[in-house]
C-alpha cells in the first residue's frame, strides 16, 4: 500500500461567484522512500495539496490516505495527532520557535509526542548532527543564519521518525550556495535514511535533485515524471 | 515545556514586560497603601474610643450611655469597680464621672463638661496626658486640666485658680476650687474648649453620696476586640440594682457599624484593582499573541494540540499578574513599613473633624501592615490576569494553521 494515496481529489476556495477551485480531481501514489517534487506555476494548487496531504487543511471532494488514515474522515484533534505523530513539515520561512534554541526546536515534536528527556535529547542530537549543526545546539534562531535555520528546520522534521517530510518551498529563503547544500542535505537523508520528502517547488535545482516531478497545472496532475538521480 | 517557553516568551519583549508590570505594580502598590492607611486609622480610633473613651466593657446606669446625665449617677463605685479587678485581675478598671457645669475664673466663665478620671491608671490610656503642651498631667484632688481654648476663654495659666460649679442631683448648687495643672491641645475643638479634667475622688463632693460614679470601665491587656470576655462583668453588673454592663460595640455602635460599612468599601478598592490589571494584561498579552500568530501557526502545524497553546497562553499572563502583584509587594511593603513606624502627622489638619467627638485621637495616621495582603495581591493580579488572558488565549487556538502561517 501506498504512503499516500489520493483520488479524485477536489478543494475549492470560496463561495458563489468568486469560487475558486484550488484543487480540481487530483489522482496522485506517493511511496515510502521518494524523493519528489511538486511543480508547476505559481497559483496551481501546490500547497493546497500539500497542505491537505499534511491534513492542514481538507479537501472539498476525494479521498486522502496518508500512512493509512483516511484524512477526510478524521476531526481536527485526530489530524493535529497525526501531524505530530506521522509527518514532519519543513515551511518557507520562520519555521522555528524563536525562543527555543536549536536542540530544543529539534525536539519539540518528540516533546509533544511525550517522549522522555534523554530520549528525546538523545534523538535531537543525532538529527542535528546529521544536518551538520553540532556544536551550535544551544544556539537561538536568531543566532543562525537562514540556511542554517532551514537546517534546524530539517533536522526538527526528521527526529520523530516521520512517515513523510512534506516541504513547501524549503529552499525558496535562501541564496544558491546554501540551498545547494540543504539540497545535497535532504537527498543525502533519503539515501541513507531512508526518509520519504514531498516537495512543492519552484526551484530549478531542487527539480533537478529529486526523482519524480508531478507537474500540476490548474489544479490537476498535467505530468507525473520519475527518473533516477 | 509550555512554562519554559511562557517564562521566554515573557521575557522576550522585555520593555513591554516591565512597563506592564511596573504599571500594574504601582496601582497596585498605591491602593495597597490607602488600605493599610484606612485599616490603620481604623485600628488607632477603635484603640483611642475602647481604651480612652468606653473601655472593653463599662457598668453604668441603664440609659446612661444614651443621656449621660450628671442626675444619673450611682453610689458604691469603688465597690463595683474592686468586684470588676476581682473578675478580671489583669485588667485595668477605672471610676470615672461626668459632670456638665459653670467654670469660672477670675476673667471668665464657660459651660463646660468636667470629667472626673483616675489620673494613675488612665494617663498609659487616653493620649491627653501626651498632648499637655503647659504644665503637667493631674496629681492631687486639687489639680484640673484643661484645653488651650478653654484657657484662653477663662483668661487663665498655670497655677491660677477656677471654680466649678455643678447641680448634680438636689436643688443645691454644689462648687469646687481647682489650679490649673496643666493645658494641653489635642486639635479637636470640642476637647480642647468644652472639657476638662480632674481626679474622680474631687469630684465626689459635688454628689450627694460617698462613693459616686457615673462609669466603672475594664479595660482588658491583651483583648480580641471582636471576642470579649463579658460574663464576668455582666455577672457584677446585675449583682447591683440599676447597673448595666456594655461591651465596647454596645457602647459604641456607630463606630462599630461605620467601621464596617468603611471596611467594605474598600473591597471596591480591590474590585477596581483587579478591574485594571484584567485591562492592563488583556492588553499586553492580546498584543503579544497578534504579534506571533505566524509563529502559532508553525506550533499548530507541529501537531501542538490547541489546549496546550492555550494554557501557555494563560500561564503568559498569569506570570505577568503574578510579577505585577511582586512588584507592588516590593514597592508597597517598605512604604507601608514607614506608615506603620512613622505614620503621617495631620496634627492641625484635624480641627472639629474628631469622628469621636470628645475623645482624643492620636494625631498620626499609621499604615496597618497586614500580611494576608502581601499574599492575596500577588494571587488575586494573577487570578484577575488568568481571566484576562482566556479570550486571547483561545484566538489562539482558534487559529487555522495554514492560514496563520501565510499570515505576515
Ligand atoms: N485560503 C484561500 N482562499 C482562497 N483562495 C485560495 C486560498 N488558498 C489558496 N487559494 C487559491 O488556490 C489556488 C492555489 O493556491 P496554492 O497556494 O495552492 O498555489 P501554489 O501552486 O502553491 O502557488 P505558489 O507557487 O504561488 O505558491 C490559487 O489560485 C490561490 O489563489
Ligand atoms: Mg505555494
Amino acid at each position: 500500500m501506498a504512503l499516500v494515496e489520493i483520488s479524485g481529489l477536489s478543494r475549492t476556495y470560496g463561495e458563489g461567484d468568486i469560487q475558486v477551485k484550488a484543487l480540481n480531481g487530483v489522482d496522485l501514489q506517493i511511496d515510502k522512500g521518494e524523493f519528489a517534487a511538486l511543480m508547476g506555476p505559481s497559483g496551481c494548487g501546490k500547497s493546497t495539496l500539500l497542505n491537505i496531504i499534511g491534513g492542514l487543511d481538507s479537501p472539498t471532494a476525494g479521498t486522502v490516505r496518508v500512512d493509512g488514515n483516511d484524512l477526510s474522515m478524521v476531526d481536527d484533534q485526530h489530524r493535529s495527532e497525526l501531524r505530530r505523530n506521522r509527518l514532519g513539515f519543513v515551511f518557507q520561512a520562520y519555521n522555528l520557535i524563536p525562543v527555543l534554541t536549536a536542540a530544543e526546536n529539534a525536539e519539540f515534536v518528540l516533546q509533544l509526542q511525550g517522549v522522555d528527556k534523554a530520549e528525546r535529547r538523545r534523538k535531537a542530537l543525532e538529527a542535528l548532527a546529521s544536518v551538520g549543526l553540532q556544536g551550535m545546539e544551544d544556539r537561538f534562531p536568531n543566532q543562525l543564519s537562514g540556511g542554517q535555520q532551514q537546517r534546524v528546520a530539517i533536522a526538527r522534521a526528521i527526529a520523530a521518525d516521520p512517515a513523510i517530510v512534506l516541504a513547501d518551498e524549503p529552499t525558496a529563503n535562501l541564496d544558491s550556495v546554501n540551498s545547494h547544500h540543504l539540497i545535497e542535505l535532504m537527498r543525502t537523508l533519503n539515501r541513507d535514511k531512508g526518509v520519504t520528502f514531498l516537495f512543492a517547488t519552484h526551484d530549478p535545482k531542487l527539480l533537478d535533485a529529486v526523482d519524480r516531478t508531478i507537474q500540476l497545472v490548474d489544479g490537476t496532475v498535467d505530468k507525473d515524471v520519475r527518473r533516477a538521480n | 515545556m509550555i512554562w519554559n517557553m511562557a517564562v521566554r516568551n515573557i521575557r522576550r519583549n522585555k520593555r513591554r514586560t516591565l512597563i506592564t508590570t511596573v504599571g500594574l505594580g504601582l496601582i497596585m502598590a498605591v491602593m495597597m497603601m490607602t488600605f493599610a492607611l484606612q485599616s490603620g486609622s481604623w485600628v488607632a480610633m477603635l484603640k483611642a474610643a475602647i481604651e480612652g473613651g468606653a473601655g472593653h466593657m463599662v457598668v453604668q446606669q441603664e440609659g446612661w450611655q444614651t443621656e449621660q446625665e450628671a442626675s444619673m449617677f450611682f453610689d458604691g463605685a469603688s465597690k463595683v469597680q474592686s468586684e470588676l479587678q476581682q473578675a478580671y485581675p489583669d485588667a485595668t478598671v477605672v471610676r470615672r464621672t461626668l459632670i456638665g457645669g459653670l467654670i469660672t475664673s477670675a476673667n471668665g466663665s464657660s459651660a463646660i463638661q468636667l470629667k472626673g478620671i483616675e489620673p494613675g491608671p488612665e494617663r498609659g490610656l487616653t493620649l491627653l496626658d501626651d498632648n499637655v503642651r503647659e504644665g503637667e498631667w493631674l496629681s492631687t484632688d486639687r489639680d484640673i486640666v484643661i484645653g488651650t481654648g478653654l484657657a484662653r476663654t477663662l483668661g487663665v495659666g498655670l497655677g491660677d485658680k477656677v471654680v466649678f460649679m455643678a447641680q448634680v442631683a438636689t436643688d443645691d448648687v454644689e462648687s469646687r476650687l481647682y489650679r490649673v495643672k496643666g493645658i494641653y491641645r489635642t486639635g479637636t475643638d470640642v476637647i480642647d474648649n468644652f472639657l476638662a479634667y480632674t481626679t474622680v475622688d474631687s469630684t465626689a463632693e459635688l454628689f450627694p453620696v460617698d462613693d459616686p460614679g457615673h462609669q466603672v470601665a475594664v479595660i482588658l491587656p491583651n483583648a480580641d476586640r471582636d471576642d470579649i470576655p463579658s460574663d464576668g462583668a455582666a455577672r457584677v453588673a446585675s449583682a447591683h440594682e440599676g447597673l448595666k454592663m456594655l461591651t465596647w460595640k454596645e457602647a459604641l455602635p456607630l463606630l462599630q457599624e461605620q467601621m464596617e460599612l468603611d471596611m467594605k468599601g474598600s473591597y471596591v478598592i480591590f474590585l477596581f484593582m483587579g478591574i485594571i490589571v484584567l485591562v492592563g494584561v488583556l492588553n499586553t498579552v492580546l498584543m503579544s499573541v497578534m504579534e506571533r500568530i505566524r509563529e502559532f501557526g508553525v506550533l499548530l502545524a507541529l501537531g501542538m494540540p490547541k489546549k496546550r497553546l492555550v494554557r501557555m497562553v494563560l500561564l503568559e499572563g498569569l506570570l505577568l499578574g503574578f510579577l505585577g502583584g511582586l512588584v507592588a509587594n516590593v514597592v508597597a511593603f517598605p512604604v507601608i513599613l514607614w506608615l506603620q513606624e512613622k505614620g503621617i502627622d495631620y496634627g492641625d489638619m484635624m480641627g472639629s473633624a474628631n469622628p469621636l467627638g470628645d475623645v482624643a485621637l492620636d494625631t498620626v495616621l499609621r499604615g496597618q501592615l497586614s500580611a494576608p495582603m502581601f499574599l492575596l495581591v500577588p494571587i488575586g493580579a494573577a487570578i484577575m490576569a488568568l481571566v484576562a488572558s482566556i479570550y486571547p488565549a483561545l484566538k489562539a487556538a482558534r487559529l487555522q494553521p495554514v492560514e496563520a502561517i501565510r499570515h505576515t
